[in-house]
């Protein structure tokens, strides 16, 4: 067993991807080939492989680079003095990490062969590669992106062997969409308020407007970019600034495949919701909505609902809705799930100021956004 | 694409794009020049036939209808199908431009764009080519689009804010899906020969850099500098303006990422061709750029002069913030096999020859002829080139006479008495009435707008109960609902059946009670940065009406107010106005007089504090989707209080708004900062509403699909509506 390190995700091609368990839509190759090509700013990637007898038995996209919005989930005062800090002593000041995972996930994994033998020697094999690359860029931290409640723990344990310390993310959204019909996912999933606002919402959406999908959507990317970047800007953590190229090429993507769901006014575009699905999931990844018009909020909902309809007709049982708006997304039938962030401080900094940021990082647990969101206040 | 109106040739894009024109067969062009400009020595270089495909029209962009005649306008607006605006509209380019001030940069801004857009309007089928800059994204570091306008930059200079004004005006337009946009990052010379016909932009820096001074510089070495040879940026705008599809649409003609070089390298190379060594130069920090440019203000004309001259000149270049993307362009340009070329390949030619011309621009009458030299074969040209007669004999004084009613004095206050109330008001002029509504600002605000109505117009300026000279009982209602039957009484008072009502601020919001309860009573109406819908108070009147409830605390505020630093602070009425340098103390004593003259003033005005109910407004949003009477919403771009998607919305909900107006370079008190602009506004509304013809909304807010990408994004917490 060794580990190979791969410039380009082209050089794995999608089929020995596709090989791999667990969240197989994140780390597909389509989705990756799409960040690849859309990366800008100070940040390169690069893909580790474990490679036993010619197979690969467990693969991670790594990318380095001081582009990245590390503290999105810090209080604002912290990214406020972040961004003076960089903006008075230059590009040089940044932070320099080391990611390690997809980029654009729902759920963070390693992605592994379900027939490796020794799961806890792949992943030290991968975590020391990383630490070779985090020690050559001089990185003062590095990070596992995001990784899921339903990590193995006997891995989990390796990783804090490794020095990594775990600290909760935003938790991402995940929909149960084993269903029949809409009507039953309505009856099963939602409130009698719920249900009763939901096709109130759909009812009301027939009058004016028109929901369509469209498959090849490469040429529309012109018009609905500006509504995924509006909405982008409007976000409260904004991680990912995605350039035009990202829409385009996850619209090129076969492996997953894509859609886009449009919604339209007189021919105009309102909103739209990108949507990449595999035989076994579908992912929400980025919605865009005209937040100028009165009638957002209702156009934010008939996209959701109409994304969760479609994987109901393609059978897919679940649908990852992202790590947003909690409070609607929990409305139509979502359930929160907790993902972590494993940091390993290299710097005297970031080891000092990591339990504190641990600490501040508690208020994203799932279970505690959950109580807010009950008690009426959505992060 | 086959007659092109081409302006600002002598300029560095602008000689290149006039070489690729001419070396279309099938395009003529007529290239505008300034009167005091003179004859250029490029005709010479075109042989034959491209020479007869060229005129010269002798006119100047930044006076109104380019300084022509009625005639020649006509003449113009009929012969062109296309225009290429590359000039920046002044003459003071790069460090003397970005260090002029703000009112010069303001008239760079728009003066040519109003020509623009009247031979737009004059002629349906014309095209709009502007050239503007990636630099308008200003300090913002991240992402910057073609479908981006607002980012929530902050602007280094007036030039940048000129650049983002221009396209603002552009895109809330008439003919916005006629304009397309070229915004270009920094310029340099042709990409195989470097030749320029000006070294400015980013050459001082490159100019530096050469000298080996990077040391002193305050920059940031891993910042890219973006540069772009003109020929490319030409060869784009020629290729992309014959397309019918590039119509509306923003095109960022950059290097990229990819292609540019970090300013570490960049500094490097350039040490290696003038032979020093190629080691990574050093800057000093960002941070020290403040006291550095004090320092070299301080020597300004002694001993750092030229260095802090070149300082001030590099500062833009010296820590880029955004990255550009130009995908939009990139797949528009790959289908005839045109790309970006990378900064390595040309930068070489590029230092030799402004080396070669010790970085001196050549002289002004051949200006642009050394590249048209490289162009075209320069076989001895017999004749000089025969200017236009017709359209370019002559430039008109077409400058607006000044106003006669400007030395008019206002007449003094009047007092009506309607039921609990002695209203006060100003009337001024004679012919059809005008009634307007003042908010914070006073009613002294509204004398400048008045003084260039009151000729053709009965104006009559009524003071708000609260924030004027209006007096009431005791136990008068002073809610603004109450206020707005105030204003319908004195109307009856005054015999008048139905008035052109303008309202500012709160004024705006008694305006629109009035004309939703009393609409026979509204010949026309004007809203202009009003409270509206549930957009107020805002958050310096929500704090007003706290201390309003603690005793004691209006004094003691109307002291503090007194000082003027205070006054012109954010928390005083710094917000006010756009240009600050507009808070004289006249002005400040106006602002003041509610709550700084004397008791009773300021009781009345804790009482409007109060009083005030938003959900006054809110409760009307019905009555205004139904209120057909012809309006016209004027806001202030720089509106620091209510955004212009405010007046998007105003503008959406009112079936009645024909137009929606934005004044650059002004604020919530735009008619007191833009009078003869908001003056003019309303004649022309007023003349519409009086024909009484059924308007086409004169704004089409709803932008076109590839426009539609610029948003209203949030700067400062704030929206903004674009286009």
């Amino acid at each position: 067993m060794h580990v190979e390190t791969h410039a380009t995700i082209d050089d794995l091609g999608a089929d020995r991807l596709a090989a791999l368990a667990g969240s197989r839509l994140d780390f597909s190759h389509g989705l990756l080939r799409a960040v690849e090509r859309s990366l800008w700013g100070h940040l390169g990637v690069r893909y580790l492989t474990v490679v036993d007898g010619g197979a690969i038995a467990a693969f991670i996209p790594v990318y380095t680079g001081s582009n990245l919005n590390v503290n999105v989930l810090m209080p604002r005062w912290v990214q406020r003095s972040y961004d003076a800090m960089v903006r008075q002593l230059g590009a040089g000041a940044a932070y320099h990490v080391v990611v390690v995972g997809s980029l654009i996930s729902d759920r963070g994994w390693i992605p592994m062969h379900p027939e490796c033998g020794d799961p806890g020697a792949v992943l030290d094999l991968l975590l020391a590669a990383v630490e070779e690359i985090a020690r050559a860029e001089r990185a003062p931290v590095s990070f596992l992106k995001d990784i899921h409640a339903d990590f193995p723990a006997a891995l989990t344990a390796r990783l804090h062997a490794a020095g990594y310390r775990q600290s909760p993310s935003l938790p991402t959204v995940r929909v149960d969409t084993d269903v029949p019909s809409f009507d039953d996912y309505l009856s099963r999933h939602l409130s009698k308020n719920g249900r009763k606002h939901a096709r109130k919402t759909l009812r009301h959406a027939e009058a004016g407007l028109e929901v369509r999908t469209v498959a090849d959507f490469e040429p529309l990317v012109p018009v609905v970019y500006p509504l995924f970047r509006r909405t982008f800007l409007k976000a409260r953590f904004r991680f990912e600034e995605l350039l035009p190229r990202f829409f385009v090429e996850c619209a090129r993507s076969r492996q997953p495949r894509s859609e886009l769901v449009v919604c339209e006014q007189d021919g105009a575009v309102v909103g739209a919701l990108l949507i990449l699905y595999d035989q076994h999931e579908q992912a929400n990844k980025r919605i865009g909505i005209d937040y100028r018009r009165a009638d957002s909020g209702l156009i934010y909902n008939l996209l959701n609902y109409r994304g969760i309809q479609r994987a109901i007709e393609r059978r897919l049982p679940t649908v990852h809705l992202g790590q947003s708006t909690y409070l609607i997304k929990t409305r139509i039938g979502g359930a929160l799930e907790d993902q972590f962030v494993y940091a390993r401080p290299r710097n005297l900094g970031m080891r000092l100021t990591l339990p504190l940021q641990r600490l501040w990082t508690e208020r994203y647990r799932a279970a505690r956004v959950a109580a807010g969101l009950r008690a009426g206040a959505s992060i | 694409m086959r007659r092109v109106l081409l302006a600002g040739a002598p300029g560095l894009v602008g000689t290149q794009v006039l070489a690729e024109l001419a070396r279309r067969p099938d395009v003529e062009t007529i290239t505008l020049l300034q009167a005091a400009e003179p004859q250029p020595g490029w005709p010479r270089q075109l042989v034959g036939e491209a020479r007869a495909r060229l005129r010269i029209l002798r006119g100047d962009v930044g006076e109104p209808r380019l300084g022509l005649d009625r005639v020649a306008w006509e003449r113009l607006a009929t012969a062109i199908d296309t225009i290429f605006d590359c000039g920046d509209g002044d003459p003071r380019r790069g460090a003397a431009g970005r260090r002029r001030r703000l009112a010069a940069a303001r008239n760079a801004a728009v003066r040519p764009l109003d020509s623009w857009t009247e031979l737009l309007a004059a002629q349906k089928r014309l095209r709009l080519h502007q050239l503007s800059s990636v630099l308008l994204a200003g300090a913002h570091r991240g992402l910057f689009t073609e479908f981006d306008l607002e980012c929530g930059q902050e602007l280094h200079n007036p030039a940048e804010r000129r650049w983002l004004e221009g396209e603002r005006l552009l895109h809330a337009s008439r003919a916005a899906a006629r304009v397309t946009i070229y915004r270009v990052s920094h310029v340099v010379g042709h990409s195989r020969t470097g030749a320029a016909s000006r070294f400015d932009g980013a050459y001082p820096l490159l100019a530096l850099l050469r000298r080996g001074i990077s040391g002193l510089l305050p920059g940031d070495p891993l910042a890219r500098l973006d540069l772009v040879p003109a020929d490319y940026v030409a060869l784009a705008m020629v290729t992309l303006a014959a397309e019918p599809a590039s119509a509306g649409k923003t095109f960022h003609l950059v290097a990229g990422w990819p292609k540019s070089l970090p300013l570490g390298e960049l500094a490097a190379r350039i040490a290696g061709a003038a032979g020093r060594p190629r080691r990574q130069p050093r800057f000093v920090p960002r941070i020290a750029w403040g006291p550095l440019r004090a320092a070299s203000r301080l020597a300004g004309g002694r001993v750092l002069a030229g260095f802090g001259r070149s300082l001030d000149a590099c500062s833009p270049y010296l820590g880029q913030g955004p990255v550009f993307d130009d995908l939009v362009t990139q797949t528009a340009l790959a289908r005839h096999g045109i790309a970006s070329p990378a900064c390595a390949s040309y930068l070489d030619a590029v230092l030799r020859f402004a080396e070669g011309h010790r970085w001196q621009a050549p002289q002004a009458a051949g200006g642009g002829g050394s590249e048209l030299a490289t162009l075209f074969s320069s076989r001895a040209a017999a004749a000089a080139a025969t200017p236009t007669a017709a359209a370019g004999a002559a430039i008109a004084s077409a400058a607006t006479p000044a106003t006669a009613a400007a030395a008019r004095a206002t007449r003094g206050a009047t007092q009506a008495r309607i039921g609990d109330y002695n209203v006060v008001y100003r009337e001024t002029g004679s012919g059809a009435a005008v009634v307007l509504l003042h908010g914070f600002a006073g009613a002294a605000s509204w004398e400048p707008v008045v003084e260039r109505l009151a000729d053709h117009y009965r104006c009559i300026v009524v003071d708000t109960l609260g924030l004027g000279d209006t007096t009431a009982e005791p136990d008068a209602d002073y809610a603004l609902p109450a206020q707005a039957a105030m204003v319908r009484g004195l109307i009856a008072a005054l015999g008048l059946d139905a008035v052109h009502l303008v309202g500012n601020d709160t004024g705006g919001a008694i305006a629109q009670l009035f004309a939703v309860r009393w609409p026979a009573c509204v010949r026309s109406l004007v809203l202009s940065d009003c409270d509206a819908f549930d957009n107020w108070p805002s958050r310096q009147v929500k704090l007003l009406r706290w201390l309003a409830r603690l005793p004691g605390a209006m004094p003691a505020l109307g002291a503090a107010m007194r000082i003027p630093a205070v006054a012109r602070s954010p928390l005083g009425y710094r917000r006010m106005v756009f240009d600050k340098s507009l808070l004289t103390r006249e002005r400040l004593r106006a602002y003041l007089r509610p709550i700084g003259s004397d008791r009773a003033s300021r009781q009345r005005f804790r009482r409007l504090l109060l009083a005030l109910d938003p959900s006054c407004t809110q409760d009307i949003v019905h009555l205004l989707r139904s209120f057909a009477r012809p309006t016209l919403i004027v806001w202030g771009c720089e509106d620091e209080y209510w955004s212009t998607s405010w007046a998007k919305r105003l503008y959406d909900e009112i079936p009645g708004a024909v137009g929606l107006q934005l004044i650059p370079w002004a604020g919530i008190s735009c008619h007191e900062e833009r009078p003869e602009h908001f003056a003019q506004l309303l004649r022309d509304f007023f003349a519409y509403a009086r024909s009484g013809r059924v308007l086409p909304r004169a704004v089409d807010p709803s932008a076109p699909p590839g426009l539609a990408s610029s948003e209203p994004l949030t700067r400062d917490g704030r929206r903004l509506y674009v286009r």
